[in-house]
């Protein structure tokens, strides 16, 4: 490269130039450069000198303090975004809105929980119920069978319990302003739909709300997580330590940590961490009531009675030869299952009648 | 060369995770470009809130739309550029995007005893210097900003100020121009700055 016709504006786009300003590449040669060519030098000193002025400008600088709260914003305004308006539900001619439910997995890790003393702050089912003011009314459903337990609430919610589970409610208050359950172990549950009365499961340090929809709950005692997937509809969650717990309690919207369907939370309960994730795990969730959709296209119905015998582990009773070739277009995810069977009925005109875990049908022929 | 080379691979790395959705890289991302975001930023706007509003709303939309971001051989020139249009539009009344380059907008003249003075020592003439660069017509100070304090070659300073090489080429050129007629240098005056990255 001839840099003897260089004036300083060439010198200052010239790549190696500034390689050599910057950083001191290839000294040898410039150094030998402005030995030899002396006129040639003194234009290599000014390009230098504006160089390395530019280069060293007095710069306005980020404190730590500020950058980091900055992050923290960013991160708090991603998580506020991140809340959608509810997706609107797929209706068919069977369903009726106010009976449109959620089902919410709420599901806790089985990894054991290594207490560091601090077991005294730890929630679980036990004191929650220990705590209810008025406990001689709880009614407790115990599942020590393998297969799910069905419980039906009050409110026409279901919920299946897996095995090893419990869940209190207060029969006499059940569906008053609130609905309140307590849960140890894992559960599917599918929430009638009443924004009018939230529906809060207390599991270990975590709440659910919800106004209706399908999630599943794990909340083992002596497990390091709680965890809760959302089958449909939102939940929010939120710890029992969380100052702002009586707010988010009171109202009939869901507020903080809001998750959609197919997202889960995990509460790391030792730090009270909440962190929330798409479904990674798919495996987690075994119930068929959990995985299906219920959604019946022009389905004979003794297809739909077993499907939802599998699911809910009930026995449905109906004349086959009247009913067995009925078909049935409905779409049912987010139904408890008494709504189910209630809009099952409508549809064929007929009439349903529960005793324990059978579900008697009674039509005439359909159409 | 060889440290700067690595990192920048290690950023690309990082932004590519971000486009998948991993939040420790987006964080890491904001963590290794924040100062020198808000050093640029702050050429635009005194207004520290303002700039750092416009970097917080940077990295809110990245992350919103990491799905659609494509793959970049330079981080830090998609930052910059992004930033600077952002700042655009939150300052938008302010005179520094004036597309018309002031010609009018010379640096004062100093009077010929402060400049003897200054030349004396290197840190007088560095501060001159560094006066003078400043006084610079906004368009000639960011370009000259762009190519030897933020090291984008010419092709990225270019594209950050919406420009095309040749014009910017242009404006560097004007502004060293100005800077030489205000500050003569000594021919006997040797300056060895060895400045390490």
């Amino acid at each position: 490269m001839d840099y003897s016709g260089f004036d300083v504006d060439d010198f200052i786009f010239d790549k190696a130039f500034t390689e050599w300003v910057r950083t001191g590449e290839n000294d040898a040669f410039w150094q030998d450069l402005m030995q030899s060519q002396p006129l040639v030098s003194h234009k290599i000193e000014e390009a230098r000198e504006i160089i390395l002025a530019a280069a060293s400008l007095p710069q306005a600088v980020l404190s730590a303090q500020e950058k980091q709260e900055m992050l923290q914003n960013i991160h708090q305004r991603i998580e506020e975004e991140e809340v959608v308006e509810d997706q609107p539900a797929v209706l068919t001619v069977f369903r009726k809105m106010w009976w449109a439910a959620a089902a919410v997995i709420i599901v806790a890790g089985w990894l054991t929980w290594k207490g560091t003393g601090s077991h005294s702050k730890e929630v679980t089912y036990e004191k929650l119920v220990a705590a209810e003011v008025k406990s001689a009314e709880l009614q407790e459903s115990v599942n020590t069978a393998e297969k799910p337990l069905l419980v039906n609430l009050p409110d026409g919610s279901s919920v299946l319990l897996l095995k090893g589970g419990r869940l209190s409610f207060n029969k006499a208050n059940f569906n008053n302003t609130r609905r309140e359950v307590y849960l140890s172990g894992e559960a599917f549950f599918e929430v009638s739909k009443n924004p009018e009365k939230p529906f809060f499961v207390y599991a270990n340090e975590l709440v659910t709300k919800v106004l209706g929809t399908s999630f599943t709950i794990r909340a083992f005692n002596d497990s390091k997580n709680v965890e809760v997937v959302v089958k449909t509809g939102k939940v929010s969650v939120f710890t029992q330590r969380d100052p702002e717990k009586e707010d988010k309690m009171k109202d009939n919207k869901l507020e903080g940590l809001v998750l959609l369907p197919n997202q889960q939370i995990v509460l790391e309960r030792s730090q009270m961490k909440l962190s929330k994730s798409g479904i990674e795990r798919p495996e987690l969730l075994t119930l068929p009531a959990q995985k299906l959709s219920f959604e019946f296209d022009d389905v004979p119905f003794a297809e739909v009675a077993a499907t939802m015998e599998r699911s809910y582990g009930v026995e449905i009773i109906f004349d086959k030869e009247l009913l067995g070739k009925c078909r049935l277009t409905a779409y049912l995810s987010d139904e408890p299952l008494n709504d189910k069977i209630r809009m099952i009925c409508d549809a064929l005109s007929a009439t349903s009648e529960v005793a324990d875990k059978k579900i008697f049908i009674k039509a005439n022929a359909c159409k | 060369m060889e440290k700067k080379i690595r990192i920048e691979k290690d950023i690309i790395e990082c932004w590519n995770l971000l486009r998948a959705g991993d939040r420790k890289s987006f964080a890491h991302i904001y963590s290794f470009y924040a100062d020198d975001l808000f050093t640029y930023g702050s050429y635009f706007s005194q207004d520290r809130d303002l700039v750092k509003d416009a970097i917080q709303e940077l990295f809110i939309d990245i992350w919103r739309m990491r799905e659609n971001l494509s793959a970049t051989t330079s981080v830090k020139f998609y930052l910059f550029r992004s930033l600077r249009r952002k700042l655009h539009v939150l300052t938008e009344t302010r005179t520094s995007f004036s597309t018309f380059d002031s010609e009018a907008d010379l640096p004062e003249v100093i009077s010929h005893e402060e400049e003897f003075m200054n030349r004396e020592t290197q840190d007088g003439r560095l501060k001159q210097l560094h006066r003078l660069l400043s006084q610079l017509p906004p368009r000639q100070f960011e370009a000259i900003r762009l190519c030897y304090f933020d090291n984008f070659d010419l092709k990225e300073t270019a594209s950050i100020m919406q420009m095309n090489e040749q014009s910017v080429r242009n404006l560097i050129q004007r502004s060293i121009r100005h800077l030489r007629q205000l500050f003569t240098t000594i021919v006997s005056l040797f300056l060895f700055f060895y400045k390490t990255l």
